[in-house]
């Protein structure tokens, strides 16, 4: 099980393409400047390409071209004002100059769960393309960077051919991305790898060149960039594909922790034991409350949607499970309260009126204001349900959790949230939860109990100070 | 404290490496199993299994008298302050459960004649809450009673590297009871400790969860590949390239992580099949229904295989002639127990096919199992005359086979690489037609 795997194409032997616009390096354009979008277009910006950012929204445009990021992401302020200062980078609304801005093109637009199932919506990125296509005058690829069903790019080359004069001979290439919110930059601008799914050399040399820059920094920093090129569907499926082994992964250790607690056994020792096997590896093998966010939940539905629709539901059905393991996750929160709080659990949940709970956390993770299907705020929405009086803090995620969340209180500190709450339930790893004092944090709660949702606590620094601690898949 | 002998219950593959590889480390070992034949051929020298490196370590060890084999429990239990039982835990016939018979009747065999405290160290691979009721059960039976304690120290070896992962292992995993059980094991361990091999020390529950929950991980790891491959067979994707673009994710890592043919072995199968079971028991089935998936996936591929063969024999393998390049579930062992590779070639057996099937190490095995099937002498020689050749054992053999030297001496130049072993322009640029799972 061991054989090593044939060296990726040398990124070397790409041959050197002049762009359709004539400039020494192409040209580039992002479409969509939500998290994706902003994030490569500044970034390449920075490696010294000239970029556009397009996207429909005024408002989102206003505010990145006054120099202001629409979210959080440590790092990225700096770089945007940097370049849009130096004049590589700028901000439109408007396809007609977009189109002439761009010899590669990439599509960065979301693709939520659609409202009416488990399958992608590709509403935006259909505008996108097509809006695009209609204005473009030369020569151009348009690359996919959104994560999409398999078989998209085929979809999105007949809808260039539909839109776009067919004599322009526009190309279509895919090129997955790979951001983790909190390292966003650090991965547009050292990923560990880049995947092309092209048809021709010319699409292969020019996102060669388009990446120019991510190579060159490697090389200036002795570092090599592996480039993986394959044709579209496997390109397509590589996002997809990793998302659904880290949602395994995560899983996996959850049912353990779920064993753990009706076999008495710790799944923190568990994960540590089995995390020295270098084919496991201890990386996103830590149980808690499950995973959450804009991607891992409805990629691995889309992925499920999309592979029945292929005739290969089969294959991917172990995905339902690691969604339910997931999902029983958050229940168990609210279990474990019950118990805590001397509360029966009956067949409609446990009724948990009249007492007070600080929820710390709020964002799907932490070094993140994203709070999309975040289970922190899950739980916090399980015990307001259940009758609790839910006080939350978290670092960046109030403003977004209170508009998600009406129905809970937001503090402004952990110390507000804590005061005088009969449950103490730590919901998102933040290092300010993980570090708290548990001392000072007891002075000022009512009852000190505390659930330990993302296992990040010191158990006996909490059990030392008095608390009564419980963890999930902890005995 | 003093160096402690040491017992080994049960000398299959785990307890004679287990013996062997204690005695080269300096300790007195004394093995001990039921069975006479076994006993007399270790002690004679031989070792019983195909084990790279091990038959050396035997002579070595008979040669130092610190190792020796007997059948009687009686003198084990003289003999040893540690205790180590290392039988086997095969699935129950006709249910997914673990058969515990073996586990049971040899500590309460040892435990009758337990008269001096002694620590009781469970090896094998188990349903969690064994050491609890072993516990019990020891306490009970042994004339030393109360004195007698219970540990868990799971194996994790890997057949074809047994040698290495007992003398080097990446951790050890001591679930025990009291500080006197982690001392005695770390007495026990000495040498292996003092070579900063990290060690985990916890509760008996965790202990026993580790082997299992290891297992469990590699299977799912092995299996989501080959549901990829699933996938990529539905729309034309390369599954090949795929794995490769994932594994440059530090997060998920190219190990374990290659499609083809699935897992088999002593293991991996009747390992997630008993935690299935265990966990219904447990009342907790549901989490890790997702085992129910993996194993499905697993034995799909084989079915896989298969339909890729009869395509190539043009729709039919009845009278087609097939040659079967492996036997062993894995290369560097000579272990057939539950060998995709045999499942495969018996199955196309079974529609018609004549195969022949050639293995490095595992022949032997393979013909006592499935006589029905025609072995060669050579990987040329079972491919001579072949409509379709299929690879079913990654062996560094079979991946450096010369393909025009192949092609020489069969019927029609068709193969499946059951393992992603070859490299697919060679072959084809030697006039192979070459196909893969997962792989246009």
């Amino acid at each position: 099980m061991t054989i090593p795997y044939p060296t990726s194409q040398s990124v070397q032997a790409i041959a050197p393409v002049t762009p359709p616009s004539g400039a020494p390096r192409p040209r580039l354009t992002f479409l969509g400047t939500g998290y994706l979008g902003a994030t490569y277009a500044i970034c390449f910006a920075e490696l010294g390409y000239e970029v556009v950012g397009f996207d429909v929204d005024e408002a989102k445009i206003a505010k990145l071209s006054a120099g202001s990021v629409p979210f959080h992401e440590p790092g990225l302020d700096e770089l945007l004002r940097r370049n849009l200062a130096s004049g590589r980078l700028r901000f439109t609304t408007d396809y007609a100059e977009t189109a002439e801005h761009g010899d590669v093109h990439f599509i960065c637009v979301g693709t939520p769960q659609r409202a009416d199932g488990m399958g992608a919506d590709l509403s935006y990125v259909e505008a996108a393309v097509s809006g695009l296509a209609q204005h473009v005058t030369r020569k151009a690829l348009i690359v996919g960077k959104s994560t999409v069903p398999v078989g998209t790019a085929e979809w999105i080359e007949q809808l260039v051919g539909k839109h776009a004069e067919p004599d322009l001979g526009i190309e279509v290439a895919w090129s997955p991305e790979f951001l983790q919110e909190g390292f966003a930059v650090e991965d547009v601008l050292r990923p560990n790898r880049i995947v092309v799914g092209v048809k021709s050399d010319w699409a292969n040399s020019m996102l060669f060149a388009a990446h120019k820059g991510v190579f060159d920094l490697a090389a200036t920093e002795d570092r090599e960039v592996p480039m993986v090129v394959t044709d579209f569907a496997t390109a397509e499926l590589v996002k997809v594909a990793a998302n659904a082994f880290l949602a395994t992964k995560i899983s996996f250790i959850n049912a353990m922790a779920e064993v753990c607690e009706v076999a008495g056994g710790d799944v923190t020792q568990l994960a540590k034991a089995i995390g020295y096997d270098p084919r496991i590896g201890n990386r996103f093998l830590q149980a808690g409350v499950g995973f959450g966010g804009g991607c891992l939940p409805k990629d691995i539905r889309a992925f499920q949607a999309r592979a029945q629709e292929l005739g290969a539901g089969e294959a991917l059905r172990f995905l339902h499970e690691v969604d339910l393991i997931n999902l029983r996750r958050r229940t168990k929160v609210l279990q474990v309260a019950a118990e805590l709080l001397d509360r029966r659990f009956g067949p409609a949940g446990p009724d948990l009126s009249g007492t007070k709970i600080a929820v710390l956390g709020a964002t799907f993770k932490p070094n993140s204001d994203d709070v999309r299907d975040a289970p922190a705020l899950a739980v916090a929405a399980l015990l307001r349900k259940a009758g609790a009086d839910v006080h939350t803090y978290d670092p960046q995620g109030n403003e977004n959790a209170a508009r998600a969340l009406p129905t809970v209180t937001y503090e402004d500190s952990m110390k507000a949230a804590v005061q005088d709450a009969d449950l103490v339930c730590v919901l998102t790893e933040w290092a300010e939860f993980r570090n708290a004092d548990p001392t000072a944090l007891g002075e000022i709660a009512k009852g000190k109990k505390v659930i330990d949702g993302r296992n990040c606590l010191d158990s006996t620094l909490w059990t030392n100070a008095g608390w009564e601690y419980r963890g999930m898949g902890r005995g | 404290m003093n160096t402690p002998r040491l017992t080994v219950i049960g000398t299959g593959y785990l307890g004679a490496t287990h013996a062997i590889c204690m005695a080269v480390l300096g300790f007195e070992v004394l093995g001990v199993d039921v069975d006479q034949a076994k006993i007399d051929r270790l002690a004679s020298g031989e070792v019983p299994f195909f084990e790279p490196g091990l038959p050396e370590l035997l002579a070595k060890a008979l040669e130092s008298g610190r190792l020796r084999f007997t059948t009687s429990f009686e003198e084990a239990a003289a003999f040893g302050d540690v205790h180590f039982i290392c039988v086997g835990t095969p699935q129950k016939q006709g249910s997914h459960a673990a058969d515990m018979t073996y586990v049971d009747a040899s500590v309460a065999a040892l435990a009758k004649h337990l008269t001096r405290k002694a620590l009781v160290v469970g090896k094998s691979t188990v349903p969690v809450g064994t050491a609890a009721r072993l516990t019990a059960m020891v306490k009970e039976l042994a004339p030393a009673g109360d004195e007698i304690e219970l540990a868990w120290n799971p194996e994790f070896l890997r057949e074809g590297f047994a040698v290495e992962d007992t003398m080097r292992p990446d951790r050890l995993v001591f679930g025990v009871a009291s500080a006197w059980a982690e001392e005695r094991l770390r007495a026990a361990f000495e040498p292996v400790l003092a070579q900063d091999v990290p060690v985990k020390v916890t509760d008996l529950a965790t202990a026993e969860l580790v082997k299992v929950a290891a297992n469990s991980f590699l299977a799912t790891k092995i299996s989501y590949i080959n549901a990829m491959a699933e996938v990529c067979e539905a729309t034309g994707a390369d599954v090949s390239d795929l794995a490769e673009a994932l594994a440059f994710d530090t997060r998920i890592g190219g190990r374990f992580l290659r499609p083809g043919l699935g897992f088999g072995g002593g293991c991996l199968p009747k390992d997630i099949r008993a935690f299935m079971a265990r966990a219904e028991e447990l009342g907790v089935g549901q989490a890790v229904g997702f085992l129910r998936e993996i194993d499905g996936i697993n034995q799909r591929r084989r079915a896989r295989t298969v339909d890729l063969v009869t395509e190539l024999a043009g729709g039919d393998v009845r009278g087609k002639k097939i040659a079967a390049l492996g036997a062993a579930f894995k290369p560097n062992s000579d272990d057939i127990r539950d060998a995709p590779a045999l499942d495969v070639a018996s199955t196309l057996h079974r529609l018609g096919a004549e195969v022949t099937v050639f293995d490095p190490a595992a022949m032997e095995n393979a013909k006592r199992v499935h006589p029905e099937l025609t072995y060669g002498e050579n990987a040329l020689d079972a491919a001579a005359g072949a409509d379709v050749v299929v690879l079913l054992t990654e062996w560094t053999e079979f991946r450096e086979i010369d393909p025009a030297a192949m092609a020489a001496v069969v019927g029609t130049a068709a193969i499946v690489d059951g393992r992603h072993a070859l490299e697919p322009a060679e072959w084809r640029a030697a006039g192979w037609e070459y196909r893969a799972l997962g792989r246009p």
